[in-house]
């Protein structure tokens, strides 16, 4: 039985020393991805005026937030910032952009429609927190950052 | 935009792995099965789950992996010491249930705290109390007058004036105070240093003085007042080697321990002739003699921990004091206000110095001090006034994340 003892202690010292260093490696490596993540995060959200919620639209974006930093063109094309694959929004159909007075505002760029509260837009409209907006067919709800 | 917080599950399993599988061993050391011991693994790893999955279910931002390193470091210890003496390592796992109770109370206390305001000054006289206390009342263990006994439970006051200076350091430099505020807290600070020098406890009083010191740079950031606080540091341990017989001593035995064998040296020579024994892989769980130690279930622990664990094991137990200290201090920057960002400061600050005084003195890189090692060492008044410390940091921990999720969902984002 003493033998028997001595053989297990002696070979569970590998095992003792490799479960301490997977807790000093894991502890490292979830420290380091973790803290890259936040860093990324948290600089979208710092630099972020908002986000519009989707009320209604394509199932893949229905009911998700779509952020909106200081200056967003909305649009089918490549190129936006923001990109709806939706037949009813045009390639640049839109902008969304905070001003030097602070104040946010929407255009109409493309032909296809752009309301604020159910008022269409022609050339440009200020909006704010609460605004239900309309791209194309596509609805959201305009939520701006508190500063 | 989506932030998934990295639990430490995986990390907790291989804790609790290696706690349950080193009671196992542990349980047929004595030739047959020992029920107890095992019945004892089996309540370190409920006590260590539910811990966790309780901080975790309580407190949604808490710093999981703060949680479990410190989990792991205690484990680590409560298997040293049932191996050494089964009832200290029962008395110890209590301890570690209430410990976890009083970080609880701990994290809650901070996350509503600001400052604490005006109880500081209920704090500096109390903490100041329980040295003077200490110094007048308690009995002498080890060369050092800082245990009190009470209905036979045995507690140092030193350990609860700890953290208490780590909350009264915070709100002095978190901003100007005033002249006379200032100077009460500096004289405050002296007295504790110096009482605790008079009770011989000479690891509390560096432990202090450091803490103060590297709290007093990293708040006030002026480098010619922090080296002139060096160098009266300095001009103070040079005048007590003089001075204090105890501190002659000490350092007499650092410089050559083996001259002192037979004597005072006696502890320290077994240490290191017990780290040398077990080689880089230890002697093996229960095959070493780490009995031959003096003080092995507190102050030496390390030394025992070396020799049946090995040296490897025992690089990374301070490696993983370091991922600790590290995470401790990414904490802090992210700390909301500078009281809380000292706090943290604070308390990492004195649990590394802790473990640099304690392990540097087991290994002789600097003359031992009497003091225990955090989370490990057996002594639940150390035990608990860490665990606060630890309270602290996951308090502004929780505080933190609190305020990101706050900003990431104001952008539309979520937490997970």
């Amino acid at each position: 039985m003493e033998g028997a003892y001595t053989v297990a202690a002696l070979a569970m010292r590998y095992w003792f020393i490799a479960a301490a260093a997977v807790v000093l490696l894991g502890a490292v490596g979830i420290s380091v991805k973790e803290y890259r993540d936040k860093r990324l995060v948290l600089e979208v959200a710092k630099s972020s005026i908002g986000y519009l919620h989707v009320i209604s639209g394509p199932e893949e974006i229905f009911d998700e937030n779509i952020q909106l930093m200081p200056e967003n063109i909305i649009g089918r094309s490549k190129r936006a910032d923001i990109r709806l694959i939706d037949p009813s929004v045009s390639k640049i159909h839109s902008e969304v952009y905070r001003a030097y007075d602070g104040c946010v505002y929407i255009t109409k760029a493309g032909k296809g429609e752009v309301t604020v509260n159910g008022e269409r837009v022609d050339s440009v409209a200020r909006i704010g927190s609460g605004d239900l907006i309309t791209i194309g067919s596509l609805v959201f709800r305009l939520y701006l950052k508190e500063d | 935009m989506v932030l998934e917080r990295k639990g430490a599950g995986a990390l907790l399993v291989f804790t609790v792995l290696f706690a349950a599988t080193a009671c196992a061993l542990l349980a047929f050391r004595q030739g047959g099965f020992d029920a107890g011991v095992a019945g004892y693994g089996l309540g370190v790893c409920a006590l260590v789950i539910l811990a966790y999955t309780l901080a975790g279910a309580v407190f949604r931002h808490i710093d999981r992996i703060t949680l479990v390193l410190c989990f792991f470091l205690a484990c680590v210890g409560l298997v040293m010491l049932a191996r050494l003496d089964m009832d200290a390592a029962l008395k110890q796992l209590a301890w570690l249930g209430i410990g976890c109770l009083v970080m609880f109370l701990t994290v809650v206390i901070i996350k509503r705290a600001r400052n604490f305001g005006w109880i500081n000054y209920l704090l500096m006289g109390l903490s100041f109390g329980l040295l003077v206390f200490a110094y007048l009342f308690a009995d002498y263990v080890g060369g050092a007058k800082n245990w009190i006994t009470v209905g036979g439970l045995r507690f140092q006051p030193s350990e609860a004036s700890k953290v208490f200076f780590i909350i009264i350091s915070a709100y002095f430099f978190s901003r100007r105070r005033g002249k006379i505020p200032s100077a009460l807290y500096a004289v405050y600070t002296a007295a504790c240093v110096g009482v605790l020098v008079l009770s011989n406890d000479l690891g509390g009083a560096l432990l202090f003085a450091g803490t103060f010191l590297i709290t007093f740079f990293a708040g006030t950031g002026k480098k010619l007042l922090t080296l002139a606080g060096i160098g009266v540091a300095a001009g103070g341990i040079v005048a007590s080697y003089y001075l204090v017989p105890h501190v002659k001593t000490r350092v007499q035995i650092w410089q050559d321990p083996w001259k002192y064998y037979n004597d005072k040296g006696y502890q320290i020579v077994q240490g290191l002739m017990a780290i040398a024994a077990g080689g880089m892989l230890g002697a093996g769980l229960g095959l070493g003699s780490p009995d031959v130690i003096p003080v092995n279930t507190s102050d030496f622990i390390f030394a025992a921990i070396c020799e049946e664990f090995g040296l490897i094991f025992g690089i990374i137990l301070i490696l993983l004091y370091l991922v600790f200290i590290i995470r401790g201090m990414i904490i802090a920057r992210d700390a909301g206000s500078r009281f809380d960002a000292l706090l943290v400061f604070g308390a990492m600050c004195m649990l590394t110095l802790q473990s640099f005084i304690i392990i540097g003195g087991v290994i002789k890189l600097i003359p031992l001090t009497g003091i225990t090692l955090p989370f490990i060492s057996s002594g639940g008044s150390s035990l608990i006034a860490c665990l606060c410390l630890v309270g602290m940091i996951e308090g502004v921990a929780a505080k933190n994340g609190e305020r990101d999720e706050m900003k990431i969902r104001q952008a539309g984002g979520v937490v997970l």
